[in-house]
């Protein structure tokens, strides 16, 4: 915790000033609201702003979790076979250059409007940190370990979960905490145009020039992705703590 | 029982080494003995059978248990020393508490009894080591591949390690293959050495040291492992 004291000093005391700054009228809070005017917007608007924070969270969440269950599953069947990762991994690096915001309307034209496209969305930017920091990792193992489980006559499944899934761990793991602020990106890309969630709420609220409402949305993304980091961090902590790789 | 018959090994197209022809015994301890980079590795993985040869053949009795160290301990860090010695059990048969006994045996052999439960990052290099001979020896192996082992040691710890493997040999007389480019420590561990062809001499040579059974502690002060010593660094720079 002590890691975070100089930022949490620097931002309480910024959220001061300008709170300080509003009250003697030298501060716009049409450029900036204080904490105090975003705080009130939020209660005015409790019913509104939290429905919408709990279906962007959900999203992320389960985004997320796709985006590891798909790229983690695609970098195993790549290192096992070389010539599909060859076939498909060029592709991959491809559409990670096409930014998400040119692609989001193919999708609602593709899927509609609804959660799946937004999922979509999310899936399609958050998938390939995991993907390639898997495949990085898979590569990476040392050539003498493989030898030795192939000395002791362990067979492939055995080699994959108790050797090169473990001993890439580290690098599946950093994956997915890029991917995790990535899915948050992703999930609002979509309901921007998908409609739903804080993307819908921030893009309504540009329209009627309501500041106050998103900085509200943006506090509500922030907090969304510190809770997947500290989800990550219970997970990684778990981890390392009950070692499910025991031979 | 184990035999190379006109054995080659190349690499894209340079040869590493030709028309290797040699015999060995159950329970020889058997060096081979030559220069960085002359093949001394690629050679001891053929016989491991985790490489293949490019001419000759090579015939193996059939159900060998081996067991491999490298140059480096090559411990998996995520496991507590006991679980990376039971990597070494390859038997599918053996029942979890019958491995437990055979982990706790063997780790009392190579001095690390009270070490079980801690990581290879709580160890010292010496300590690792021993780790990763435990895991080669654990469930009576008759077959031990090591790949300069002691190399990256300090000496007082090559020292007692070459003594404790020493004694381990004479007590189970499995077959060692054991590769170093040190000529003290091929006269010290084993019965035969094989010497890759270095300076003048061209031909792959089998020699038999003929050593007389001495104690480990008191061989390395003994005139007959200096003559050894000497006479085959003299052979090695073709001045025999
Ligand atoms: N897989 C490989 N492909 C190509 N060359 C190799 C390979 N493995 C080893 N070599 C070459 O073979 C030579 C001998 O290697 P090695 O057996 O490790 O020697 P040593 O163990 O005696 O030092 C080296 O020059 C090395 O570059
Ligand atoms: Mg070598």
């Amino acid at each position: 915790m002590k890691q975070f004291l100089p930022t949490s000093i620097l931002v309480t005391a910024i959220t001061i000033a300008i709170e300080v700054l509003n009250k003697m009228g030298m501060w716009d809070p049409q450029l900036i609201p204080p904490a105090s005017v975003i705080f009130d917007t939020i209660q005015e608007n409790q019913e509104a702003f939290f429905s919408a924070f709990w279906d962007t969270a959900r999203l992320s969440f389960q985004s997320l979790f796709l985006s590891f269950i798909l790229g983690f599953t695609l970098a195993i069947i790549f290192s096992l076979n070389d010539w599909i990762k060859r076939a498909i991994f060029p592709l991959a690096i491809f559409f990670q250059t096409v930014p998400i915001i040119a692609i989001a309307p193919l999708l609602v034209i593709y899927l509609g409007y609804g959660p799946q496209t937004i999922i979509a969305s999310a899936v399609f930017v958050s998938i390939f940190p995991i993907l390639a920091s898997t495949l990085v990792g898979l590569d990476t193992i040392n050539k003498n370990l493989l030898e030795l489980f192939q000395v002791y006559q362990r067979s492939r499944l055995q080699t994959l979960f108790y050797l090169k899934i473990p001993g890439s761990y580290h690098y599946i793991f950093a994956g997915l905490r890029i991917s995790s602020g990535l899915a948050v990106i992703g999930v609002v890309a979509g309901e921007f145009v998908a409609g739903g969630g804080l993307g819908s709420l921030i893009d309504t609220s540009r329209t009627q020039q309501r500041i106050d409402l998103v900085f509200a949305a943006l506090i509500g993304l922030a907090v969304i992705g510190l809770l997947q980091i500290m989800l990550l961090n219970i997970i990684n902590l778990l981890i390392t703590r009950y070692r499910p790789f025991k031979l | 029982m184990l035999e190379l018959k006109n054995a080659g090994k190349k690499f894209d197209s340079r040869w590493l080494f030709k028309n290797l022809n040699f015999q060995t015994q159950t329970g020889d301890f058997i060096s081979i003995l030559g220069p960085s980079g002359c093949g001394k590795s690629t050679l001891l993985r053929i016989l491991a059978e985790l490489d293949t040869l490019s001419e000759g053949s090579l015939t193996q009795p059939a159900n060998t248990n081996p067991g491999f160290v490298f140059q480096e301990s090559c411990l998996l860090p995520w496991l507590t020393v006991s679980e990376n010695v039971g990597i070494g059990i390859s038997s599918k048969t053996i029942s979890l508490s019958e491995k437990q006994e055979q982990v706790q045996s063997i780790l009392k052999t190579v001095k690390l009894k009270e070490s079980g439960g801690l990581f290879p990052h709580q160890l010292s290099g010496g300590m690792k080591m021993r780790v990763s001979i435990a895991r080669a020896l654990i469930n009576n192996k008759s077959v031990l591949f090591m790949d300069e082992p002691f190399a990256a040691l300090d000496d007082f710890i090559r020292f007692e390690l070459q003594e404790e493997l020493l004694d381990y040999w004479k007590q189970h007389k499995m077959t060692v293959f054991f590769v170093t480019h040190s000529v003290n420590e091929s006269v010290f561990l084993s019965q035969k050495l094989w010497l890759f062809p270095q300076g003048n001499q061209q031909e792959f040579k089998e020699l038999d040291l003929q050593k007389k059974d001495f104690h480990p502690q008191q061989y390395r002060q003994s005139p007959e492992y200096f003559r050894l010593v000497t006479d085959i660094s003299d052979r090695l720079r073709g001045r025999a």
